[in-house]
Formats: structure tokens, sequence, C-alpha cells
């Protein structure tokens, strides 16, 4: 929430001069045009009432945090609106809005976007004092009633979770290995018999793989529907099919490795 | 004539609704009834039909074929080819002769005519056989089910009301009521142009939906791409969505601008023709009063002044392009689409499967804020990978966009797809942890997700943010991809088993992205169409967004997105004039692509379509010339004039240059055969009329001919000016006529030099001394005769090479060598045959040596005064 904590320093937090939704954006809106990093012409108004019609950004708690995404690249800013009565900002917690705090969203700056308004929807709800806002009785209130909310949840609230991702090695792909002597490719026959209700059976001479196909789950479904199967070094490639009675298939297949 | 054009349309379509109206209302019907009603509508059951059933309604349906083009037989293809009045005049004067017992003239024009109609159907005979060699047509199957049991039967004996087993690969054999599917994906681009594949499932439809909408029919000849699929059939053959527009192959190919081009230009000389035929035989016929000899002599000039190679001729120069073209691996299927070729101006074309590669492609993957993603694409992997059973076209190019170990993954649990959820899952297990990998429609996916992910940092989702986050995936949209979300849970290793329910409070991870590719060439090939003065315009049943980025990909500037909604909304005026302004219509029907086609044909244009599916297949027919590429339906083959085997576009610069390269050639016969027979017409009527004797004797006329036209069958071979086929080259009927005028009457001045130098020089006005009757009197009068054969010869021979180039002949611009050579062989025999031992056959006699220094300062002068005429022309009227 450093964006915050920067247009408080900075002075940019405003009481509204209207209770009304439109016009309080337009307020904030054009004290954002005005910034000199924002280029000259750029229809901020136009931009977050846009933004506004698709779904309201109300948080809840009296926070609503409306925003223009622009093409440019900078730093992520806000202005600040304060409203004394509220307004009716379609909120869904029914709670009129008081904080209004307008974001101008660079193209560089979503996810710092996302992460500042997820952490600010985060620390609404944990902060205790949610009265607090209601009884601000000018700017000086505001203020601090945003600061301590801000310290009080900045050490409890963060990211809920650290993702630990699976993590795959890339086979290189088959370009990559120039079979310059052919000693180095293993060529195996391979029968494999499959029933149903019961394992399939890979006959072959190299028990290793033997061992390896009758391991896998999906083998004979691969070679029935793709022809090939390709992991583990080996690829499996279907010559033909016999069907016997029963639901017994046979598939007649070569198997290939190269030998590294 | 829009009117007219318009009405017509409008009653094929009538005609094409009535046809498949019952049918249509069947299939409406049928996908609003429960599988039960379904079998008891189509009096048939869940075990199938008996094969007595079966029987009887393959005898009451009929077979399950849709209509082809049938190739004509012998007799017929010949009778064809005799059909042309150039032709058949040949065979009256031939028949004439005959039986007037002038075996010599006769035997002359049967020469003629097997020259030009034996040749001409040896060569497209040749070609037609290629063609037929590549419709390489496989007889297809089918599982079944009859009398309770699955059994393997031919396509086309499927009937109404049998119960089908589809698979992936499979290609639908009937309009079919799905009743139970599995992960069925259908394939329906070579219907409706849609380049990704259309899910289908068993339920009942409740709604209005356009008939190709309906999600529980599959339609014949689309192809199922992947899982299975257990449907009745409700229509087959004819009575099929398929088989209506098949019917429209039926309807005889439209005339083509080359057709008419050749028609009027034909009617123009026989009109010439006959004007003077009539002229002679009657001045020929008072003034020397033998009534037998008028006629004869009469139709001898009606040869020479007839272009009766024309056939010939054209079809040499096509057989040539198409076999050329053949080297290139394109089929020219009628010989004439090759010459429309050069003369298209504005190329329409289909997207999929033409422009683009018809496959799917794994293009993008990213995280929700559109970082390009690792993580994305590994999880698609797993997803994919683990998934079993028959993958689809989606999964398949995941697995093909790079390959990853696995090592250290197990799959745990798969929740397959269905079409409630539009989403799958599979549970992989990972160190030590369960993990849940979900893939679906992305607002299936929201749906089931409660967080997100940015990095390694994990955020609830909240309503609000949704929103900010679907911006990415409409600019993926935008952008013309096909997008999927990829979202995931850790569950703890003890959960073993996962339903639906497990599929919530997700985290969504970002998106991947599919596209149809566009063909390597296609870029290359449409700059190249450009700068050969062809503009491109595309005419798709896909959408906007697919298509702006397809030409936004193989550069084409896209100006302005004509919807086919839009089109049936305008005016006549509108209409016109939108497709002549726009370059890209979007969501056709098959007979929107048809109206454009014509209404642009109507505007001027020599129009040629490019498309592979059926639903191009009435715009194949309308256009000029209809080309196809190898992978296209076997309809769509057939109805196209050319078929491009190999999947580059390049080769369609190639052709287009090889037919105007050809249409220059004819243009070359047709320019020289029209200038000297107008300029003869002169020499003809006048020497006729002032003469005491036949200016030339029939066999003479006809022996000229002949020589004459053996002089240009070089001219397929010749080589053609880089400046003539810069740009489209369209018949120009007027150009031609003003040439005739132009240079005509400059062979006839030489003649009239001859003639004087004949009758003052060699003294053969004492024939009016001596009478016809003396040898004195027929040795004047075959001088006369032999002078006037040499010259018109040599002045014939000698202007191809005049006319064949703007340029200054044999300085600046040279002929072929075969065509220098049969120049020079016909000229050296028109030198030799008065002083060889035939002479005397022909009634021709030595020439005094002092002939030659005339006749070479005659052909000098000629040769400058024609070649500073042409220049003239040229610059007066162009060179189309």
């Amino acid at each position: 929430m450093d964006t915050i904590l920067d247009a408080l320093q900075e002075g940019r937090l405003f009481e509204l001069p209207e209770n009304d939704k439109k016009d309080s954006l337009q307020f904030l809106a054009h004290i954002i045009e005005a910034f000199p990093e924002v280029p000259a012409g750029t229809d901020i108004v136009g931009l977050v009432m846009n933004r506004e019609e698709m779904t309201a950004t109300a948080l809840g708690n009296g926070w609503a945090c409306p925003h223009a995404r622009v093409p440019f690249e900078e730093d992520l800013m806000c202005v600040i609106g304060w409203s004394p009565n509220g307004i009716d900002y379609g909120a869904k917690d029914g709670e009129p809005v008081r904080i209004v705090v307008m974001y101008l969203v660079p193209s560089n700056q979503l996810n710092h976007y996302l992460r500042e308004v997820s952490l600010l929807a985060k620390a609404l709800l944990a902060y205790p004092d949610t009265n607090k806002l209601k009884e601000a009785k000018d700017l000086n209130d505001v203020r601090n009633y945003i600061l301590d909310l801000i310290s009080t949840t900045k050490e409890s609230v963060g990211p809920d979770a650290r993702a630990r991702m699976i993590r795959l090695h890339t086979v290189p792909s088959i370009e990559s290995y120039l079979i310059s002597d052919l000693s180095n490719l293993i060529v195996e026959p391979v029968l494999i018999v499959d029933s149903p209700n019961s394992k399939p059976i890979a006959l072959t001479q190299n028990a290793t793989l033997a061992d390896y196909l009758e391991s896998l789950q999906n083998l004979s479904q691969k070679i029935e529907s793709e022809g090939y199967y390709q992991n583990g070094g080996w690829r499996i490639i279907r010559r033909s099919i016999s069907t016997y009675p029963g639901g017994r298939v046979t598939y007649d297949c070569i198997a290939i490795k190269i030998k590294r | 004539m829009l009117k007219r054009l318009f009405k017509l349309n409008k009653n094929r379509e009538e005609r094409v609704k009535k046809t498949i109206s019952i049918n249509e209302e069947l299939l409406l019907k049928i996908s609003t009834l429960n599988p039960n009603e379904v079998f008891k509508e189509l009096k048939t059951r869940e075990s199938g039909l008996s094969e007595e059933e079966a029987e009887e309604r393959l005898e009451k349906f009929g077979l399950n074929e849709i209509s082809k083009v049938k190739r004509e037989g012998f007799f017929a293809d010949i009778l064809e080819r005799i059909k042309s009045p150039l032709v058949i005049q040949l065979i009256i004067i031939c028949l004439i002769s005959a039986f007037l017992q002038e075996w010599k003239s006769a035997f002359i024009v049967l020469l003629m005519l097997l020259l030009s109609v034996g040749l001409s159907y040896v060569l497209d005979r040749k070609s037609n056989k290629a063609v037929e060699a590549l419709g390489k047509r496989v007889k297809s199957t089918t599982y079944v089910i009859r009398d309770g049991i699955e059994k393997e039967v031919k396509s086309q004996k499927v009937v109404p009301g049998d119960i089908v087993l589809l698979q992936a690969g499979a290609i639908v054999p009937g309009d079919i009521r799905i009743i139970s599917a599995k992960d069925f994906f259908v394939s329906e681009s070579i219907l409706t142009g849609e380049s990704m594949p259309v899910e289908k499932n068993a339920q009942q439809v409740t709604e209005n939906l356009p008939l190709l909408e309906l999600p529980n029919i599959v339609f014949l000849g689309t192809s199922v791409t992947s899982g299975s699929a257990k449907g009745v059939v409700v229509n087959t053959g004819v009575r099929t969505v398929f088989g209506a527009i098949a019917e429209k192959i039926k309807d005889k190919k439209e005339e083509t601008g080359f057709d008419r081009g050749i028609r009027d230009f034909t009617y123009l000389m026989i009109r010439f023709m006959s004007v003077m035929v009539f002229l002679v035989f009657m001045i020929v016929g008072l003034t020397k009063g033998n009534w037998i000899e008028a006629l004869l002599f009469g139709l001898a000039v009606a040869v020479g002044l007839t272009p009766e190679m024309l056939p010939m001729i054209i079809t040499v120069n096509l057989a040539k392009g198409a076999l050329t073209m053949a080297e290139k691996k394109v089929i020219v299927k009628s010989l004439p689409s090759i010459q429309n070729l050069g003369a298209i101006d504005v190329l329409c074309t289909d997207k999929t499967g033409t422009l683009t590669q018809d496959r799917v492609v794994l293009e993008r993957y990213v995280d929700i804020i559109g970082n390009k993603s690792e993580d994305v694409l590994q999880y698609a992997y797993l997803n994919s990978y683990f998934e079993t059973g028959l993958r689809n076209l989606i999964d398949r190019a995941i697995l093909e966009h790079k390959e990853f170990s696995v090592t250290g993954c197990k799959r745990v649990d798969e929740l397959p797809f269905d079409f409630q959820r539009r989403r799958m899952s599979v549970v992989v297990e990972y160190e030590g942890n369960n993990v849940l990998i979900c893939k679906g429609a992305v607002e299936e996916i929201y749906d089931c997700c409660s967080h997100y992910q940015i990095e390694d940092e994990v955020f609830p989702l909240i309503d609000m943010l949704k929103v900010d986050l679907f911006e990415e995936v409409e600019n993926l949209n935008k952008e013309g991809f096909r997008v999927l979300g990829i979202a995931y849970r850790e569950f703890p290793l003890e959960k073993k088993v996962f339903t639906i329910e497990d599929e919530k409070n997700l985290i969504l991870l970002g998106y991947i992205a599919f596209y149809d590719p566009p063909k390597e060439s296609a870029e290359d090939a449409l700059k190249l169409l450009s700068q050969a003065g062809v503009k491109v315009k595309v005419l798709t049943g896909d959408n906007g967004l697919v298509t702006k980025k397809v030409c936004k990909d193989v550069g084409l500037e896209v100006k302005e997105i004509i919807t086919g909604n839009m089109l049936s909304n305008f005016s006549e005026e509108e209409f016109s004039s939108c497709v002549e302004k726009y370059d890209v219509f979007v969501k056709l029907s098959p007979s929107q692509k048809e109206d454009i086609v014509r209404e642009l044909k109507k505007n001027g244009h020599i129009v040629g379509y490019l498309g592979d599916g059926i639903n191009d297949v009435p715009a194949l027919k309308a256009a000029d010339v209809g080309i196809s590429v190898d992978t296209g339906a076997d309809v769509t083959k057939e109805s196209a004039d050319i078929v491009l085997l190999e999947k580059s576009l390049l080769v369609l610069e190639e052709g287009i240059m090889e037919g105007r390269r050809i249409f220059a050639n004819i243009i070359k016969y047709i320019r020289m055969g029209s200038s000297s027979n107008f300029g003869n017409m002169f020499s003809v009527v006048g020497a006729s009329f002032l003469l005491p004797f036949l200016p030339m004797k029939p066999i003479q006329i006809l022996t000229n001919n002949l020589l004459y036209d053996f002089s240009q069958t070089g001219i397929p071979t010749d080589s053609v000016d880089k400046e003539l086929i810069e740009k489209p080259l369209k018949w120009n009927i007027k150009n031609i006529k003003w040439f005739m005028i132009f240079m005509g009457p400059v062979s006839s001045i030489f003649d009239y030099l001859t003639f004087g130098l004949m009758w003052f020089f060699f003294k053969c006005k004492d024939f009016l001394v001596y009478g016809a009757e003396t040898i004195e009197g027929q040795y004047l009068e075959s001088l006369f005769q032999t002078g006037w054969f040499v010259e018109s010869l040599l002045t014939q021979t000698l202007i191809v090479h005049i006319i064949r180039t703007k340029r200054i002949p044999f300085f600046q611009s040279s002929a072929s060598l075969p065509m220098i050579l049969t120049t020079l062989i016909v000229m050296i025999t028109g030198i030799i045959l008065p002083y060889s031992p035939l002479a005397p056959y022909f009634g021709l006699v030595p020439l005094p040596n002092v002939y030659w220094l005339f006749i070479i300062s005659f052909l000098l002068l000629y040769f400058v005064m024609a070649h500073c005429i042409k220049i003239l022309f040229f610059k007066k009227f162009g060179g189309d």
C-alpha cells in the first residue's frame, strides 16, 4: 500500500465536494489529468467511467478503488477522495463509500496495482475499528485513520500464500541430438498385449524396457490413439494392431532409444 | 441486369431450399426430441436396425452418396469440340469439296481438321487423366449397430435410422443426431469455414437455433477431431446439408471471360468471312461465269479468312501451360482456366486451409497480466499429458509445443471434460502434494477460482478484480486467439479420490492461447500477387477477430471488416459498391460468397476464387477460375478448375504469370490472323474484280493457309516480353478490331504492289492477249498466282515477328528458337515450292530471279511500315 502512503505524503487527499458518484469520480479524475506525468489530452475521466460501467469498484467497508489503465509506462499513482457523508456507490455490502482511492495504472504497473488492491482488500477485512472512518470529522482524521489502517495491518497482511510450483525439465528437442554414430541407437522389437481387466504385458528381450513399459498406466491407450508413445528416453512406435476374441489386442511395436 | 442476377440467385436459393427444406425441418425437429422420441420418429431403436430393415431403407433412400460431376465419354467430348463454329465451317468446306470431287482441297481441309480437333482432344484428355488420378477418392467405412451388433459397413450403405459410432478421425457419414457423446469435437471447417473444432453433445435443444449451430447434430462430410459419440442417422446422401450444396456442382459451369472473348472473336471473324465469301463468290461468278469455280474459290477464301487454327493454337498453348504448371505441382483441370488465371484482377480467397494451415497451434502461454509464463505452459502440459483417452486438437497442440519430462509427477485422478463444466482436471502427485490442474473455458475457470497468482504470490480474487483480469483475456481474443484458462489447487497427499466438487477455490494461474497459423508462403504470395496487379479479397465464414489477426499476419491491410449480416441489410447499390471498396468479408454464408464473386464479375472484374471447403463450392463455380488446394474436400476439388497440390501459395503467382504468357501468345495469333485476314480481304476482293483469272487457285489458298498455320505452331513456345505480362490481361475485342483495321491494309498495300509487279513488270497482262486456253496464257496466270502465293506467305509469316513484341523485332526482342525455326521453315518452303517437282501439282511455276529482288525490298519496306504502324497503334489504343 505504498502508493496510498505516497499520496498521503504528497498531499493528494481531498475532501470530495459532492456526494454523487459521477461528480466525485470526475473531480478526482481531473486531478490525475493534471499530473505532470500524464500526457496532455489523456482522457482519464472517460477511462475511469468506462471501467466503472463494467462493474462498480467498491471494495466494501466504505472503500472504492476506481482506476484508469493507461498505455504508457510510469509509476503507479493515486489520489484519495474523502466523502464525509458517503457516496451511494453500489457496493455489495450496501455501505456508502467514504474513501475513494483513484489509481492511475500505467501498462507496466498492472501487477503492482493488483497487489496493492488485493492487500488493501485484505487490510480492510483485518482492520478491527470499522467505525473509525464514519467518525472522521476532517481530512486530518481521515489521514490518521488511513495511516492507522496501514500500520496495524502491515505486518499481518500479505499474500495468502507463496506458491510452490511443480517444476518440469524440458526434454531437449530431437534435433539437438545429432545421431552421428548409429551404433548409439538402440532398437528393440516389442509386442504389447492388452486385455480388458488386466495390465498390459510387454514382450521384449530388453528386461529394463519391459519393466518400464509395464509400469506405465496409459501406454496402450496412447499407442492405440496416436500410434506412438514417447517418454523416459524411449519412443515406442506402433507397427500393426491385431485384435483377438475377448477384446484382447496386441500391438506390434518397435522401441527406439539413443544410448548416452 | 443486377435485378436479374439477384433474381437468379434467389431462384437458385429457392431451388436449394426446396430440396432440403423437408430434410432441414426434420433435422430441426429431431434436435428438440429426447433419444427415445428420436428412435420413435426415425422408426429405429438403440440396438439399431435389422439387416432387412437396412436393406429396405437402402432401396427406399438410395446409396448414401452425393452428386458427382460425370466425365464425358469419347463421342460427347468430340461432339463438344466440333461445336465450335470454326470447326463446323471446316467440316462443311471439307464435305462440299468432297462432294465436288475436289479431293486435294478436301484432303488439305481434312488435315487442318485433324490438326485442330485431334491435337486438342489428345492434350485435353491427357490433362484430365492427371486430374482423375488426383481424385484419390477413398471408399470410407463406418461403424454401425445392426441387430444389436457393432459392424463395419461402407459409408455409402448407411441409411436413415442407422445407429452410428463415431470416433476421432472419422468422417461423419450423414446428418446425424447425437444420442451420447464423450469429449466430442467435430471440425466443421469444410462446411462453415470455422477453423476451430466445435463441441457437440447429446442434449435436447430447447431454444431456436440455426441449423448449422445445433449442438446435437453433426453433418455429413465434417470430421471428428476428438472424442467419441453414438448417433442416429437422420438424413443421407443428397438429402443432407452437404448433399444440397454438392447438388450445385451439377449446374453447368458459367461462361468465363476467356470463353466470352474467344466466342466474340470467332463470331467477329465469321461475320467478316461470310460477307466476304458471298462477295467473292458473286464477283468471281459474275465476272468469270464459272459458278463451280466461284464456289470453290469462295470456300478456299473462307478457309483463308478464318482463323481455323484458333482452337488448336489455344489448346496447344494451354496444354503447354498446364504442363508447366504440373511441374510446379499444380493440376489444371480445365485448360481454359489457366488463361483465366492470367486474366484475373481480383482473387477472392477463403481463409481457413488456404491462407492458414487449418490446424491448431499453441501460440501464447501467459500469466494473468499477460507476461509469458513457463509455469502456465508446464501446468497445461501436465493437464494434457495425464489426460487419458483420446486427446483433442488442443491437447495435441500443447504437447507438441514443447516436450517436458514428467519425472517426479504421478497421475492420481482425472475429472474428464463435460459440456456443462466446459473444463477438465487432472490430479498429479508431486513432492508430497496432490495438485489438481484444471484447464477450460476462461469464464468457467473464473467461476472456480478464489485466488490468483502473480509470480509466486497468491492473492484472493475479489470480484472487482475479475473484470480487470478479464481484460487480458479480451486482448488475446481481440488478437484472434482462442483462449483457455489454467488454474490449480493443492490437496494433501491423503486425498485420493476427487470429484467435481474439488474444482473450487482454485488459484488462477494464467492463460493459453491458440490459433490457426497462416501458411508460411501466404505473405510472400500475397505480396507478389499485389505486384502483379491482382487485388486480394478475403471471404470467410469465420469471425472477424480471427480473420483480422490472420490478415495482419499475412500482411493484408484491413480497412474495415464487413460481416455477412451487414451485407444482407445492404441495398443492391450499397452491396455493389461495398464489394468493390472493401477487402475483408467475414461470417459469410456460402451463397453470400457466391454473390460477392458474381457482383465483382458484373463490375467487370475477372475473378479468381481460392477455397477448400464445401462452403466454397458455389463461389468456386461462379468465379472465372476456381482454385482449390489438395487438402480440400473432394467436392470442392471437383468443382475447382485448378488444384494446388503443394501447400505453398507462391505457385499461384507463377500460375498467373504462366496464364498471362499464354494469353499473350494466343493474342499474338489472333492479332496476326485477324490483321492479315482483313488485309487479304481487300486484296482478294480487288483482285477477283480486276483480274481476268483467279488471283490464286483454291488449292494454293488452302496450301498457303496450311503452311501459314504450321508456322504458327511455334507460337506456344514463344517468349513473352516482361512488359506484356506486368498487369492482368483481359479480352478486349474492340482492341482486336482496331488492330485489324490498322494493320490489315498494310499487307494489302504490298499485295497490290505485287499485283502491279506481276501484271505490268512480269507482263502477266499479256494473258489478255493469249487468253486462258493457250499455254502462254496459262503460264502467265500461274506466274501471277505464284508471285502472289509467295509474297502473301512471306509477308504473313514475317508479320508474326513484328506483332509479337512492342519493341523493335529481332533487335530488342527475339522470338523463341522453335518460333524462329517454324517461320523459317515455312518461308523456305514457300520459296522452294515453285521450283520443286511438286510445283505443277499446286499450279505453281518457277519465278524469275529479279522477282526476289523486288520481294526482298517489299519485305523490308513492309517490316518498317508494319513496325511504325504497330507503335502508333499501341500508343493510341494500348496493348490489351
